[in-house]
């Protein structure tokens, strides 16, 4: 709010040249203010960014929300795309938009995963309840959109419960071989109700644990296990295992910049101190910073007072490196997919019941 | 979760999501029941930038009360009620710019159509909703 004073006193000076629609203000200070952020040894400066429209109105400079400007500026840019974890970049977008996209990945996609299990027989190490708890975690790949969210109280149906059967029994072979000496996922085997087999009819859509060789529990020779488990639908918000995520995060884009003062043992000194190696040193023997990307802000750089004046630690406040890794059962572009439908619904639904009440 | 306690039955009834309190045309506090700082955050930076509102501001007041309160004030020549529809208006914007974004960006087309994405709070329990 201070810096919104300072603005007001120079209006009259910057009202003359009233550029409009101008990509930055015309101010460094204020610039790097408004699309940065400071980290320095004494704490982060410049952490909340500025959203008030008319923040920068007397600068000529039009602070309010514009599609077409957004369009323009905004990028996606994909650095890695593998089956369960994608990165990408996301740039000319804000904190609350992409922090909504995260929050929606991790605790609002609905996905299916034990609910209730029935124990027939548990002669395991394992308390029934700490197993059913170990269940419940086990990542189910099947489509949920073709399930319903089970109603309380109501009976199960074959549109919102899936049932998966366990039972194994651990015993010594004749060659005296523990047989069965880990429960794995493979193990849960899906039992099919009413036209349950129509719902699926490819064999590769069955629905299954994510992966075969998740360990349950161990047995011992004699031990059985033989439950029954119902699988429900639901978000991560009701419990985490119904999370699609292992988890999704993002990070601002580090934007280093070293003094070519920085030269000789004290280049040596900068490239040292950095445990992840972001810092190379020129053939002329200036540090620069190589690989900005691979910081983590620790401030070990900055950590000495004398090095401090020389490098500069930003953040660039609308460029997010977004990674989301998926359990397994649902690809990571398609959560992303996902979660925007989802916030487009939220804004649909509030839409909606304000409308009724008009 | 014991089946006793329904206590989060997602009732089908939307008009219940958003309560509007308000005495004057340019001001309104909203409450919205099952929403969090997902909605609130973003909701309260599109009103920010919304260059006829005032003040826009989100609070939960306890963590174990599922509700959001989000107060707007406008500069007059808008009611907060247009001010809200102007913010999930342009919410809906940015999110459909970015999916068209990440769209290019994958090869695989859109498999899943809006009217079976639609969120829980939506209702229709019998539909195959997601
Ligand atoms: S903040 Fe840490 S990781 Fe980043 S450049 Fe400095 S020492 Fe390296």
């Amino acid at each position: 709010m201070a810096k919104k004073s300072k603005e007001n006193g120079s209006s009259s000076a910057s009202n003359n040249n009233n550029k409009q629609d101008q990509d930055g203000l015309p101010d460094a200070l204020l610039e790097n203010q408004r699309t940065r952020v400071r980290v320095g040894n004494a704490g982060n400066e410049n952490t909340r960014g500025i959203y008030y429209s008319g923040a920068y109105t007397s600068l000529g400079y039009d602070n309010s929300f514009s599609l077409d400007k957004f369009k323009k500026n905004f990028k996606i840019n994909v650095l890695s795309d593998k089956p369960d974890h994608l990165v990408f970049e996301m740039i000319g977008v804000d904190a609350p938009i992409a922090n909504a996209l995260r929050r929606i990945l991790i605790s609002e996609i609905p996905t299916m995963a034990i609910e209730r299990v029935f124990m027939i027989n548990n002669t395991s190490i394992l308390q029934d309840e700490v197993l059913a708890h170990r269940l419940g975690l086990i990542p189910i790949k099947v489509d949920p959109k073709i399930f319903n969210y089970k109603e309380p109280g109501k009976e199960y149906t074959a549109e919102d419960t899936l049932i998966f059967t366990l039972k194994v029994r651990c015993y010594k072979d004749a060659n005296g071989e523990t047989i069965n000496g880990t429960v794995l996922s493979k193990h849960l085997t899906w039992v099919p109700t009413d036209d349950q087999n129509e719902m699926f009819p490819n064999e590769a859509d069955h629905p299954r644990p994510a992966y075969d060789d998740i360990p349950i529990v161990k047995l011992r020779p004699g031990q059985a296990l033989e439950v029954q488990c119902y699988c429900e639908k639901n978000i991560g918000r009701e419990h985490i295992k119904w999370s699609p995520v292992g988890t999704a995060f993002y990070k601002i884009l580090p934007e280093i910049s070293v003094s070519d003062k920085v030269t000789g043992e004290k280049a040596k000194k900068l490239k040292q101190s950095c445990p992840m190696n972001v810092y190379d040193i020129e053939d002329s023997g200036k540090a620069f910073a190589a690989r900005p990307m691979d910081c983590t802000m620790c401030r070990e750089c900055i950590r000495d007072p004398e090095m401090e004046p020389f490098v500069k630690l930003e953040r660039v406040r609308d460029h997010f490196i977004f990674s989301i890794e998926s359990v397994g059962t649902i690809a990571p572009k398609t959560l992303f997919q996902d979660a925007i439908k989802i916030l487009i619904d939220k804004c649909s639904t509030v839409e909606n019941s304000l409308n009724t009440q008009i | 979760m014991a089946d006793t306690a329904p206590t989060k039955i997602e009732s089908p009834n939307v008009i219940n999501k958003v309560e509007v309190i308000s005495d004057r045309p340019d001001c309104a506090t909203f409450i919205f029941v099952d929403e969090d700082h997902t909605l609130g955050n973003a909701l309260h930076y599109v009103l920010m930038k919304n260059p006829k509102v005032d003040f826009s501001g989100y609070s939960i007041p306890h963590p174990s009360d599922n509700k959001m309160n989000l107060r707007i004030q406008t500069k007059g020549n808008t009611t907060a009620q247009d001010a809200i529809m102007n913010g999930l208006s342009d919410i809906k914007d940015i999110s459909q710019s970015v999916d068209e974004r990440i769209g290019e960006e994958s090869n695989q087309s859109h498999i899943y159509s809006d009217a079976q994405l639609c969120h829980r709070h939506d209702g229709h329990p019998t539909n195959r909703l997601f």
